[in-house]
């Protein structure tokens, strides 16, 4: 199975997901998320790994080369991960000027009134 | 060649980007001059494409030039046609809605025009990555629109409704990536070619690609777990948002659903009966959803429920893959997305008149609002399904295809669903109609309601009511999107 | 908060312009090396929320002020889709290269995908900081 980039962003994948489920705090639920979001980019790029392969940018001679096609997908992924990791962020902070608290417990009360 | 799919994505975008650049004009209604008018053009470029796509034939376009398995692809086929005139449909009244009511600045423009600028490119688009790019899109533009007035509970609804959805679809993006490793493409057409081969092969990964993209449509659909943010998200909304995200955004999730099920695992597991977990989720989210729009205290979040409920109906016409099952399932999207758009506008009416959520504070109401009270009783009939509305001849497509089935415990399902829609329903008129009198709210001002929300209220109840009555245009509009699906 | 020390403060000042020069050397080279419009954009906003953090957010934002930096994004927005339509009307599909390219390993051999790159850089750039600006306003008297 080997310890690749593959197998490391599926665990990095799995602890976001652990975090986001149990962590109370709003602000590390916006840090877990993001954590996700950096192991679909690993799990994306070690896909096109070529063994041997150089970077992707063409010069004189022909060599082998990984694959370009994940890394241009991934840095779309990176933009949209940094577009919904500030919304959050401008989310929770709102949430702290009204209700004074980060827990997300406190929230899930006052939210039935 | 034509480049109608292209414009019909890139001008509600263009014009996106130009309302901000209003302020500089000086137009007294700058904004809402170049929405309608972008969603006029859009609307344009659509029917010039009519005849050759109802004709059974497609219009392809590739972007940049690339052709097709490097670059990104567009493709205008009978099912993209059918939710793109749904889509342009209910976004111009929605439109109309929001002229009425002054205090819509140039954002809010703004971030509807990207909204269905971006359902309009998921229903084009014949690439995954460029779907759930879209699909992200329209997510953002959803946050921000919720929370567009700035009451405490519309930022924890907005709050939820994020955390949820992105954690679900970093899990999309998973499975792209393991359909990118299997087959070597992104292309929807490619994949859809060697997927079959990969199932000999390796059954256990199209099941779990099958799971991911489940439940990721799933979430974005209103499926039965995956419900909990849409009766925040739906009623602490602004009320032509909650139009957008009741009518529309729920309804696209279910175009990706249909889209990517049929093309992609069309022979191999929907052939095998994948259909009958559709099936099971859809009856559960029917019962779930009309049961607890009965128990429900304030009327928004009775008609959130609901919305869950109809999805449900719509699944099990989805998940029984048949011409009359999807026909059913197809035609009910449709009449959903200008029903419960125009219940949200008559509550949003009511809301913004007397100032009351709850729905025993509004006893009596129908002698301040004749008209609103009235809409709601015929929309409230097309829900249920009585006839002479549209919502019956939906609900009979897809009793019929259960029928053919000849399933007496779905049948037996459905027929509790639609009577505990109808109990709901019910209540609510009977508290409209009820003979007590009608207290007004002490020191509340009601905001000014001008012609503009009743007309598009009253658009979408006379277009239910003749949907109803003469069906067969919309359903020589439906052949084509099932020949699609179906071939 | 305490007065962040003299020492980073002079350095971070006189590194300022470089950073915003290896932003733009990033952004441009995008097609001859790693890098490219948003990595760019990444730096050059980055180096207006490290003067922002350096110097006060007050004083940051008279230099660079807010309002020409969302004109700025609102214009790249429009060039973006512009330069698309512009290659629609000149005979090809949405967003063709109708710009002629020069030899392999120059900075112009890309074709739109320079001008493309430039535009994302910018907005990316002009984008970061404005939300910079934003969020650090919540806590304060607003």
């Amino acid at each position: 199975m080997g310890f690749n980039g593959l197998t490391v962003g599926i665990i990095i994948i799995l602890l976001g997901l652990y975090g986001v489920l149990t962590r109370k705090n709003t602000i590390k639920m916006v840090m877990c998320l993001y954590i996700m979001s950096s192991g679909v980019v690993l799990f994306f790029v070690s896909l096109g790994y070529v063994t041997d392969g150089q970077a992707a940018i063409f010069e004189d001679g022909s060599r082998l080369m990984v694959d370009p096609l994940p890394q241009a997908i991934m840095l779309t992924t990176i933009v949209i991960g940094l577009v919904i990791t500030s919304l959050t962020l401008a989310l929770a902070l709102r949430i702290y000027e009204e209700y004074k608290t980060v827990d997300v417990r406190d929230l899930i009360n006052k939210q039935n009134d | 060649m034509t480049n109608a799919p292209i414009l019909i994505i890139a001008i509600p975008l263009l014009a996106a980007f130009l309302t901000h650049l209003t302020k500089y004009a000086r137009a007294r209604r700058g904004a809402e001059l170049v929405a309608f008018s972008a969603l006029l053009a859009s609307a344009y470029f659509l029917l010039t494409t009519a005849p050759v796509v109802l004709s059974d034939q497609v219009i392809k376009y590739n972007l940049g030039g690339w052709s097709a398995p490097f670059g990104i692809s567009l493709q205008l086929d009978g099912l993209s046609f059918f939710f793109s005139a749904m889509v342009l449909g209910v976004g111009l009244l929605i439109l109309v809605y929001s002229l009425g009511i002054y205090l819509y600045a140039r954002r809010y423009y703004s971030l509807l025009l990207i909204a269905i600028a971006a359902i309009l490119g998921i229903v084009l688009t014949r690439d995954i990555f460029n779907m759930y790019v879209f699909f992200e899109m329209l997510a953002v533009a959803s946050y921000v629109l919720i929370t567009y007035k700035h009451k405490p509970r519309t930022i924890i609804a907005s709050f939820k409704y994020l955390v949820m959805t992105e954690a679900t679809w970093v899990f999309f993006l998973l499975a792209i990536a393991l359909l990118y490793s299997l087959t070597g493409s992104l292309n929807m057409d490619v994949i859809a070619a060697q997927l079959p081969q990969i199932y000999q092969a390796q059954p256990h990964m199209v099941y779990l690609i099958f799971s991911i993209m489940l439940i990721s449509f799933g979430i974005k659909c209103g499926m039965f777990p995956l419900h909990t943010w849409i009766p925040e998200a739906n009623s602490q909304a602004p009320t032509p948002v909650s139009g957008l995200l009741s009518g529309l955004i729920l309804k696209v999730g279910l175009y990706a659903m249909l889209r990517v099920f049929f093309l992609f695992f069309g022979s191999t597991l929907l052939a095998q009966g994948v259909g009958n977990i559709i099936i099971f989720i859809g009856i559960i989210s029917l019962i779930f959803g009309a049961g607890m729009a009965l128990v429900q205290v304030e009327l928004k979040r009775l008609l959130a429920y609901s919305s869950i409920g109809q999805i449900g109906f719509i699944l099990v016409g989805l998940g029984l893959a048949t011409q009359w099952g999807l026909q059913g399932a197809l035609f009910h999207i449709f009449n959903h997305a200008m029903i419960k758009t125009a219940l949200f506008f008559c509550a949003g009416i009511i809301i913004s008149q007397t100032g009351f959520w709850r729905l025993n504070q509004m006893k009596g109401i129908w002698r301040q609002m004749p008209g609103v009270t009235f809409a709601f009783c015929l929309l409230s009939l097309a829900v249920i399904g009585i006839p002479p509305s549209n919502g019956f001849v939906s609900k009979f497509f897809i009793i019929e295809a259960v029928l053919l089935k000849q399933n007496c415990l779905i049948m037996f399902c459905l027929f509790l669903g639609i009577l505990l829609t109808a109990a709901c329903y019910f209540r609510v008129i009977q508290t409209f109609f009820s003979p007590s009198e009608f207290h007004h709210k002490q020191d509340f001002i009601p905001q000014p309601v001008g012609h503009f929300e009743h007309l598009a209220t009253y658009i979408f109840t006379f277009l239910c009511v003749v949907i109803g009555l003469f069906p067969t245009v919309i359903i020589n509009l439906i052949q084509p999107a099932v020949r699609v699906l179906l071939p | 908060m305490r007065r962040i020390s003299n020492v980073v403060r002079i350095f971070t000042r006189k590194l300022f312009p470089f950073m915003l020069l290896y932003g733009c050397y990033l952004i441009s080279h995008g097609h001859l090396s790693p890098g490219g419009g948003f990595q760019g954009g990444v730096i050059f906003g980055s180096a207006i929320i490290l003067l922002g953090l350096v110097e006060g957010v007050k004083a940051t934002e008279k230099r660079f002020q807010e309002m020409l930096l969302s004109l700025v994004k609102n214009i790249g927005m429009l060039v973006f889709v512009l330069a698309g339509f512009t290659g629609m009307f000149l005979g090809g599909f949405f967003l063709s290269d109708f710009i002629p390219k020069g030899e392999i390993g120059t900075v112009p051999s890309a074709g739109l995908i320079l001008y493309l790159n430039l535009t994302v850089g910018f907005m990316v750039g002009t984008g970061i900081a404005v939300v910079f600006y934003r969020l650090v306003r919540f806590g304060s008297n607003d």
